[in-house]
């Protein structure tokens, strides 16, 4: 594959400024979203208590709408072959009522459920903070142990962090709430995307491979790294997304809102890894020199 | 290529293949497509339930003889003046009347001497008694890592035993809202036994941390899973008197054991057997007796009662009947009907016999249902998923390496990793159910595995240019240790990157968060096999197709 896009060519600066750039404004979102609803991403029924129930497919979702009003119905969704409601939480009494009224109507082997408490919910918001948090200490450790050279380790663990704040961010531009799907989603990211930023980093300093073809090269080896694995969850998101636009079958949610998360990451990762980190190496790569 | 059957990694992983082949054992059979696997819920259909114990730990600091003082007044209702305090019990005087019906309640007795009372009892029942009164729960002294702890039967909030312990001395100083971690196995324990009894082919049952029960069941709506796990058992058998009134005769206590499953001795009549304990024998043989069931059986039949609703009833056997005038008989059998039916009917019957009462309150955190046609359905998808998936990446690997020889390679050792993991799912210890998390988590080791098979191809090629002309004036021997020395360097970065991806997967295996532990094992496993088995032998594959393009 011949890529003529090399962003060696783009002048340093440039390079670290277009993703800082852009991590401020997806910063500003996460604010702003915390400002509006108190969470920086909206939070799923896994992490507020509710109940998701999907029923084979029903094209009224006025009657739908009307008929569950009184159990804090927050929205009904066309997904294909089924129809998901999602509800709000409700006190377990009501909850059962609805459960029985819905499986009265559709027959109790048609009817998929979930239901989460409220006061779970709270505390797996609790674990999914501290979650995300070892995650990202745990590969920090990685990183610092690996490279033993302070300031590009916390570069990579910088463009990490970038990473998931930006993939946060198209979460909220898009509408996909935190569940346990994104939060999986999230987690992977963390370990994930600095392998471009772990290949380029030891290929510049430890490798001693900085000049413009060689970067060129690691660029190539890097960028068809990121591409496979973007295909490939592209792949699950058409799929588990898209698939009932043309056959029978029904959306996955959970493997939709997996796959949307990453590709949001890997996105993300491309910019802060070529630019961001591949800006600041040739920066400190300078500087070393000049020193020396 | 004669070098690559020499070598140990490639025979390695040959091997893990054929064993994960076997493990996961596909078989067509009706023009199906069959495995061995164990798939999650959302795959296979059933029910699932998070429960939690309505139940607070505690430990407290308390002024022994203030909280005496205090037990003994709650208890008596009038003022109290305490003599003397030892082990053994509490010695004490009174103007009131000291209530017998709430002592015998507490299985307490005190006796008196001279104007004293004295009272035989310790400390932690004292401070049990004196919580159970105050917060109006049960309340049982437990002993968790050598230290005594109280569990108290009903979710209480910290200020609420704070505000009770108050006014005697008290400190709290370990609060944790769970039940005990004897009371959750037993819980668990029972829980098992009636669901067992309902015969499914797939139960997990398991406790996470010390604080929550999970339960899945295949094939079972969750209606049912509820009814099974809620219902509170007070069982008694009865038997019709003259006046064709039933009169109760056992409990549940009197039953030592049920059999686990429907039984027929003719392979037609289905029924339940269990076993009386002593007194029960003894019990039912005289209640037989008096009330002339062992002469007239039709007319005093023995029924089965389960929370005052009748389960079943039938009139004693001739045999049994005549039996019984001789001796006590322990071993019973309860026929529920023929066939289906019958059977259907005895496994509900087994649940209700087997019913204790569960020692603590369930609460319900997380519930749900998947239709068994709905898993069937995602089942295809998740097959299209791969396999789409698997060609999209060929495509893009094919059109960046245009030679078959080095893109064929990396997709079969791509697809044994697949292979691999999923086989690992089937292994006992630390096999797992594949659920749709997982199958996330072996795309997501799809498209790693391909990243690091990349960073191996890139650097034994990259130099190709630049130093093919060094090379190769040289002999094969020099030519081999330059590539050996090039996937040194790869599996630097490939080891780096394995671990940051692996060590960011353990909290998620760890805290067990919901459903997400198969996504984090499927990825760890996937990433560990990938460094340890598949990569070193993509390796060695590359490494000799090289060298054999050379020569």
């Amino acid at each position: 594959m011949k890529f003529d896009l090399n962003p060696y060519n783009l002048d340093t600066k440039k390079m670290i400024r277009i993703p800082l750039f852009i991590l401020v404004i997806c910063i500003g979102i996460l604010f702003s979203f915390f400002v509006i609803y108190d969470t920086p991403v909206r939070l799923g029924y896994d992490f507020t208590g509710g109940t998701v129930i999907t029923v084979p497919s029903t094209k009224d979702v006025g009657y739908l709408e009307e008929k569950y009003q009184a159990y804090d119905l927050l929205f009904v969704r066309d997904m294909g072959s089924r129809t998901m409601l999602q509800f709000g939480f409700i006190d377990p009494d009501k909850g059962k009522e609805l459960r029985e009224s819905i499986i009265q109507e559709y027959g109790e082997e048609n009817v998929q459920l979930d239901y989460s408490g409220a006061t779970f919910g709270e505390e797996m918001q609790r674990l999914a903070i501290i979650a995300i948090i070892f995650s990202f200490i745990l590969m920090a450790i990685v990183v610092f142990v690996a490279f033993r050279i302070p300031l590009p380790s916390c570069m990579i663990t910088f463009c990490a962090l970038s990473d998931i704040i930006m993939a946060m961010a198209m979460m909220d531009i898009f509408g996909i709430e935190l569940t346990l799907g994104s939060l999986a989603a999230l987690l992977m990211l963390i370990g994930y995307s600095v392998d471009t930023d772990i290949l380029l980093t030891n290929k510049v300093l430890k490798e001693g491979k900085n000049t413009k073809d060689d970067f060129k090269r690691i660029f190539n080896t890097g960028f068809t790294m990121t591409t496979t694995t973007l295909v490939a969850v592209v792949v699950m998101f058409i799929v588990s997304t898209f698939s009932y636009l043309f056959t029978s079958y029904t959306q996955i949610t959970i493997l939709s809102e997996m796959s949307a998360v990453l590709i949001f990451g890997l996105l993300a990762d491309m910019l802060n890894t070529w630019l961001m980190n591949a800006g600041f190496l040739r920066l400190y790569i300078d500087k070393r020199g000049k020193r020396r | 290529m004669n070098k690559l059957f020499k070598s140990i990694r490639f025979w390695i992983l040959i091997i893990l293949v054929i064993l994960s082949i076997f493990l996961i054992h596909p078989t067509v059979s009706d023009g199906r497509f069959k495995t061995n696997l164990n798939f999650g819920l959302d795959l296979d259909g059933g029910s699932y339930l998070r429960l939690r114990a309505d139940a607070v730990v505690v430990s407290v600091d308390l002024d022994k003889n203030l909280v005496s003082k205090a037990f003994l007044e709650e208890l008596i209702g009038g003022k109290v003046t305490i003599v003397s305090l030892d082990d053994n019990g509490i010695v004490f005087t009174t103007d009131k009347e000291v209530p017998q019906e709430i002592l015998s309640s507490y299985g307490l007795t005190v006796e008196s001497e001279d104007g004293k009372i004295r009272m035989p009892i310790s400390y932690e029942r004292i401070v049990a008694i004196y919580l159970s009164e105050k917060l109006n729960a049960e309340v049982i002294p437990v002993v968790e890592d050598n230290t005594l702890r109280y569990e108290i039967r009903k979710t209480v909030d910290r200020d609420e035993i704070e505000k009770v312990i108050q006014p005697v001395g008290g400190k709290l100083t370990y609060y944790d809202d769970r039940a005990s971690n004897s009371t959750l196995e037993q819980t668990k324990t029972m829980l098992e036994k009636k669901l067992n009894a309902l015969g499914s082919k797939d139960i997990v049952i398991r406790t996470i941390g010390n604080k929550y029960i999970l339960i899945d069941l295949a094939g079972v709506n969750l209606s049912d899973t509820e009814k099974i796990v809620s219902t509170p058992g007070v069982f008694e058998i009865r038997i019709m008197a003259d006046d064709g009134q039933y009169k109760k005769i056992l409990s549940g206590d009197d039953i030592a054991e049920v059999d686990p499953a429907p039984r027929s001795e003719d392979g037609i009549i289905w029924g339940a057997g269990f076993t009386l304990n002593e007194a029960g024998a003894s019990k039912f043989r005289n209640a037989c007796i008096r009330y002339n069931a062992v002469n007239d059986p039709e007319k005093h039949p023995i029924a089965m009662y389960l929370d005052g609703e009748l389960v079943y009833s039938a009139p004693l056997s001739p045999d049994l009947a005549s039996m019984l005038k001789d001796e006590k008989v322990y071993s019973l059998f309860a026929r529920t009907g023929i066939g289906d039916t019958g059977k259907m009917e005895a496994r509900n019957l087994i649940i209700h016999l087997s019913t204790g009462v569960l020692p603590v309150k369930l609460i319900t955190e997380t519930s749900g249902q998947v239709p068994a046609t709905l898993g069937d359905q995602f089942k295809k998808e998740i097959v299209l998923i791969i396999i789409l998936a698997i060609i999209a990446v060929s495509i893009i690997t094919g059109y960046r390496y245009k030679e078959y020889k080095i893109v064929l390679p990396m997709l079969s050792i791509s697809f044994s990793e697949v292979l691999i993991i999923v086989g690992i799912s089937k292994l006992p210890l630390i096999g797992w159910q594949l659920d749709l998390p997982s199958i996330a988590g072996i795309i997501g080791i799809i498209g790693t595995g391909i990243d690091q098979l990349i960073i191996i191809t890139d650097d034994m090629l990259s130099e190709e240019k630049d130093k093919e002309q060094q090379i190769k004036k040289k002999q094969t021997k020099r030519r081999i240790k330059t590539y050996e020395k090039r996937l040194t360097n790869a599996f630097k970065i490939i080891f780096i990157s394995a671990a940051t991806t692996s060590f960011a997967m353990l909290p998620l295996l760890v805290m067990g968060l919901g459903k997400l532990t198969g996504f984090a094992l499927t990825i760890i496993i996937g990433v560990l096999i990938g460094v340890l088995v598949t990569r070193p032998a993509y390796g060695g594959i590359l490494r000799d197709i090289m060298i054999s393009n050379k020569e």
